[in-house]
């Protein structure tokens, strides 16, 4: 099982933490790290067109 | 003078009374067994009180009738009893020859001093328990030696080494918990009780015989194996204290690093949840704006349709 299927099976729950041996452990938290890193940007961004929208909007109203 | 004839008022009263007489009788004589059976199981009581009602509907019962069952209560009682015995496993402990013989002294206190050292390096408390219970006292040497030849947490840090300590230990306490390490020590206390009675001869002392000495023994033995909480705690801190530093250290590294790692996934889960409701949200603001079956126009873009 490569990190990958690793990590699908873990956010699905299908496996649980004790599963994993303390290398595993590890190697998925660089690898979900590197997930949340880029889930951070892209909540931003989504935030970012929200204000842009809301913004035009009001615009609107002036 | 002719006895007056009663009304059929009258009749139905008497009829009542007589009737609240009999079923206080029954009840009374239920009484009894009731008490006596105090220590039963709720559903013997309750099965009990349905004869008490059944009887007291049927308005008529005989002695022979309760005395049947009284000896359906008293066969149900026994059958609980013995069901009841049945989880019960006797203790079997025999007293060492060796304390009973006052010749035998050096051997006694060579034993004890043995045992003593194992409870103050907090050995494993399961492993003198075991041998207190089969007195099987040949196994003293064999631990003493693997304990000695055991690289223990405690020992290999030095006074220099305080944090380290303190750190591993308040590890320790998380792994274990604050329950167990109560237990533990409440447990260390009866195990001390035993090396008391052992050490200090007090069966000597106080002129206690040898089936009063099982007696104690034995009690204060068995509550302490008999303890599962107790069991997984010394099982805990005897291969806690199995690992040599270095180990421990990794364990709890390890501990840490799953700790991180459910954080993290807690947090991932979070924020994901949080960007799919927002992208959601923007998609449909944006199709209210620029689609087909768009409800706001921007001003001088054009007529709503």
């Amino acid at each position: 099982m490569d990190v990958r299927e690793k990590k699908e099976k873990l956010w699905k729950q299908e496996i649980s933490l004790v599963d994993l041996t303390t290398e595993e452990v590890e190697e998925l938290k660089k690898s979900f790290q590197k997930d949340l890193r880029l889930k951070k940007q892209e909540l931003n961004r989504i935030n970012k067109d929200i204000r842009a929208m809301k913004s035009k909007i009001e615009s609107w109203s002036n | 003078m002719p006895k007056k004839k009663k009304s059929k008022k009258e009749e139905r009263e008497e009829r009542e009374e007589l009737k609240k007489q009999r079923l206080a009788a029954i009840a009374q004589k239920r009484e009894e067994p009731i008490i006596q059976i105090d220590s039963l199981s709720e559903s013997l009581r309750e099965e009990d009180q349905r004869n008490i009602e059944y009887m007291a509907s049927e308005e008529s019962t005989t002695s022979a009738e309760l005395d049947a069952d009284e000896k359906i209560i008293q066969k149900e009682k026994n059958a609980y009893q013995k069901e009841m015995d049945s989880f019960r496993e006797p203790v079997i402990y025999d007293v060492p020859d060796f304390l009973l013989d006052s010749e035998r002294e050096d051997e006694r206190r060579e034993i004890m001093e043995k045992l003593k050292f194992l409870l103050k390096h907090r050995f494993s408390l399961i492993t003198i328990a075991d041998i207190l219970e089969t007195n099987d006292y040949s196994k003293l040497d064999e631990i003493i030696e693997r304990k000695e030849s055991t690289y223990t947490a405690i020992e290999k840090y030095s006074a220099e080494e305080e944090k380290s300590k303190i750190k591993l230990f308040s590890g320790f306490k998380r792994v274990v918990g604050d329950d167990c390490s109560r237990i533990y020590a409440e447990q260390e206390d009866r195990m001390k009780a035993v090396l008391t009675i052992l050490t200090e001869g007090k069966y000597f002392k106080e002129g206690l015989d040898a089936e009063e000495l099982t007696k104690i023994i034995e009690d204060i033995v068995a509550s302490v194996i008999d303890h599962p909480e107790f069991n997984l705690a010394c099982q805990i801190e005897a291969e806690f204290m199995m690992f040599d530093a270095e180990r421990a250290e990794k364990a709890l590294a390890d501990l840490r690093s799953r700790a991180e790692l459910k954080e993290l996934l807690g947090e991932l889960r979070t924020i994901s949840r949080t960007a799919a409701e927002r992208a959601h949200a923007y998609s449909v603001m944006e199709k209210l704006i620029t689609g087909r079956d768009r409800k706001i126009i921007p001003p001088g873009e054009g007529e709503e349709r």
